[in-house]
């Protein structure tokens, strides 16, 4: 059976910067996989590259989804494939409400119009679960949230949009302990409802608790460094990424 | 004819000072559907109410006041006296037929202290080549609040003239909400005269121009009054080969001090082949005075585009979203939700 994700010797430069030097991954499908490395390793790069991220140029390497190339495709196109990136640092919209965005990628995906009934229902149903303040929804795109209100606003979409995929990047980071547990169940809820991929960029564990992890992958300089199980998790934690990092000299 | 003039001329190599139109003849009385609300008296010809001595003048200026006149058309004045607050709006709704050269105009004389709303919506249902001209003169007194929303939503072969001028008197306001959503050509102008001290001007338009559509506009508050104040918005959003003159003057004439007025523009140019010109002018021949121009004129950002793209909404349709945003923004001006709604509809067509 071919993988869902599969990215082969994945080279990405920035501005004649390589940022990725080549990058093997293979995800299954439902699987979890957690991506740890140190801070500038390209882990953001990596989910950036996977999505069609246009500002990097893949200059070797492929991916693949779902049997399909998607090397160098837009972003728009992957997304419908069934990938989704939940940034680290999501852009404010000013303009565009955080419901009527949502509808609008929804109706893109489905290219069917959206009853506006039936899906504020399911918004406010799926806001409730992350606790997430009905009102937000006629506000404008992250415009003015906090930190981790922007973090929902990503698990919020996860949750409408239900893709194949879901690469979240550091959607733990900056929220508060009952933060991290309401995401948690609303990540949870995503591996229920939709029994989805999970690829998890993360520094901390906490996110992880509710997940049975499949493996985990240490990025270092643009490269895996290592692949193991759960355990590597606990490993690292303990002993940093020093071990990982080559000595160059 | 020279239309649009700017009130003092700039030395400019893009011939921005006035417009040269060759304009067909009104040759028509426009029809239009109305629904008068109660306490606004309607009177055929012109020369209605306290204020009806005061010469207007217009946004499209002096020698289209007198080609209009030329035709040998009358308005229709609308009444509405002392203390006179009309809450349901009157509305107008023009339906441009065939290729005729249509006109309609309108005198509004408001007493002290009285309100309206005017609604106009201008539209057609046929691509036929015709020209429209529409000229709102209003006349305020002490006191009184005047609001015209105009929609426009014309097919592409349409010209459009729009032309408006108005005299406000102390503590009164005129607002004036302009939605461009069609027509080949449009001229749009707007003139107040801000006669009254604590008068007030507030304007807003928002546009989407496409293809090869014009939009030729002239705004301009005349203070006069001490403490008066204006505000001129103007939203848009340009794609394909579009060509957009904005000029927007606040002339500060001697005696009103303590005067305010701002002018904003905010525009999104989509495609490269577009034409976007923008004469801000703030004339001053009082010192206590303040005016400000600010403009935010660019094209979309790639961070944005690549966060839409990465939800699956494609660029055509992310730029669909930012004109809609833009339009929002001043549609949310208006008060009437009927209105809101036919605009929501509108761009919903489009
Ligand atoms: N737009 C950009 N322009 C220039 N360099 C960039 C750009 N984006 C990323 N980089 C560089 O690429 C490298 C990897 O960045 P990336 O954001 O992928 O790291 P990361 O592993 O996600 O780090 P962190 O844990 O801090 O989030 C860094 O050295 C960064 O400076
Ligand atoms: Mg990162």
């Amino acid at each position: 059976m071919s993988e869902l994700l599969s990215v082969k010797g994945l080279k990405a430069e920035i501005e004649e910067k390589e940022i990725l030097r080549g990058v093997d991954l293979e995800v299954g499908d439902g699987e979890v996989h957690v991506i740890m490395g140190p801070n500038g390793a390209g882990k953001s790069t990596l989910g950036s590259v996977i999505i069609g991220d246009p500002r990097f140029e893949v200059t070797g390497g492929s991916v693949f989804f779902d049997g399909e190339d998607i090397t160098g495709e837009s972003p728009d196109k992957i997304s419908k494939k069934g990938v989704f990136l939940s940034f680290q640092n999501p852009i404010e919209i000013p303009g565009i409400t955080l419901g009527n965005f949502i509808k609008t990628a929804l109706e893109m995906k489905t290219g069917e119009r959206i009853k506006l009934w039936d899906f504020k229902k399911k918004l406010k149903e799926t806001m409730e679960v992350l606790q997430m303040d009905p009102a937000y929804a006629e506000r404008d795109l992250n415009v003015g949230f906090s930190g981790g209100e922007k973090k929902k606003a990503e698990i919020l979409q996860l949750l409408m949009l239900r893709p194949k995929l879901a690469i979240l990047d550091e959607t733990d980071s900056g929220l508060d302990v009952d933060a991290v547990h309401i995401v948690s169940k609303g990540i949870e809820e995503y591996k229920k409802q939709v029994g989805g991929a999970l690829m998890i960029i993360t520094h901390s564990t906490k996110i992880l608790e509710s997940l049975k992890v499949d493996k985990t992958h240490v990025l270092v300089d643009g490269e895996i460094a290592v692949t193991g199980d759960a355990s590597l998790i606990e490993k690292i934690n303990n002993e940093g990424f020093e071990q990982f990092i080559r000595k160059e000299d | 004819m020279k239309i649009n003039r700017l009130p003092a001329p700039t030395w400019n190599r893009l011939k921005v000072n006035a417009t040269e139109v060759n304009a067909v003849r009104p040759n028509k009385a426009a029809g239009y559907e109305e629904k008068l609300p109660e306490g606004v008296d309607k009177i055929h010809g012109r020369g209605i109410g306290p204020l009806s001595d005061v010469t207007i003048k217009t946004g499209l200026g002096e020698e289209f006041d007198k080609f209009i006149e030329d035709a040998g058309f009358k308005p229709e004045g609308y009444v509405v006296s002392d203390e006179e607050k009309i809450e349901t709006p009157l509305y107008q709704t023009f339906d441009v037929k065939g290729n005729d050269a249509s006109v309609a105009l309108f005198d509004y004389s408001l007493s002290d202290n009285a309100e309206l709303t005017v609604i106009q919506i201008v539209k057609d249902e046929d691509n036929e080549s015709g020209v429209f001209f529409v000229q709102n003169k209003y006349r305020l007194s002490k006191g009184a609040k005047l609001t015209i929303v105009q929609i426009q939503t014309l097919s592409e072969s349409k010209e459009f003239y729009n032309d408006i001028g108005g005299y406000v008197s102390d503590d009164a306001s005129f607002n004036l909400i302009q939605i461009v959503l069609g027509a080949k050509n449009n001229y749009y102008g707007a003139n107040a005269c801000l006669a009254g001290k604590n008068s007030a001007l507030n304007l807003a338009v928002a546009y989407s121009l496409k293809n090869d559509e014009l939009l030729d506009m002239n705004y301009v508050a005349d203070h006069n009054g001490k403490n008066s104040e204006s505000d001129i918005k103007a939203n848009g959003v340009m794609q394909g080969r579009a060509n957009k003159l904005f000029r927007g003057t606040i002339d500060f004439h001697k005696g009103c001090a303590g005067s305010k007025g701002a002018e904003l523009e905010d525009v999104l140019l989509i495609d490269d082949t577009i034409v976007n010109k923008t004469v801000p002018l703030i004339l001053c021949d009082e010192e206590d005075v303040e005016g400000a121009h600010g403009a935010t004129i660019g094209r979309p950002d790639e961070s944005f585009l690549f966060y839409m793209g990465s939800r699956g909404i494609p660029r055509e349709e992310a730029y669909e979203l930012l004109k809609r945003a833009k339009i929002d923004a001043v549609a949310n001006l208006i008060e009437d939700e009927k209105t809101k709604t036919y605009i929501a509809e509108c761009l919903d067509r489009a």
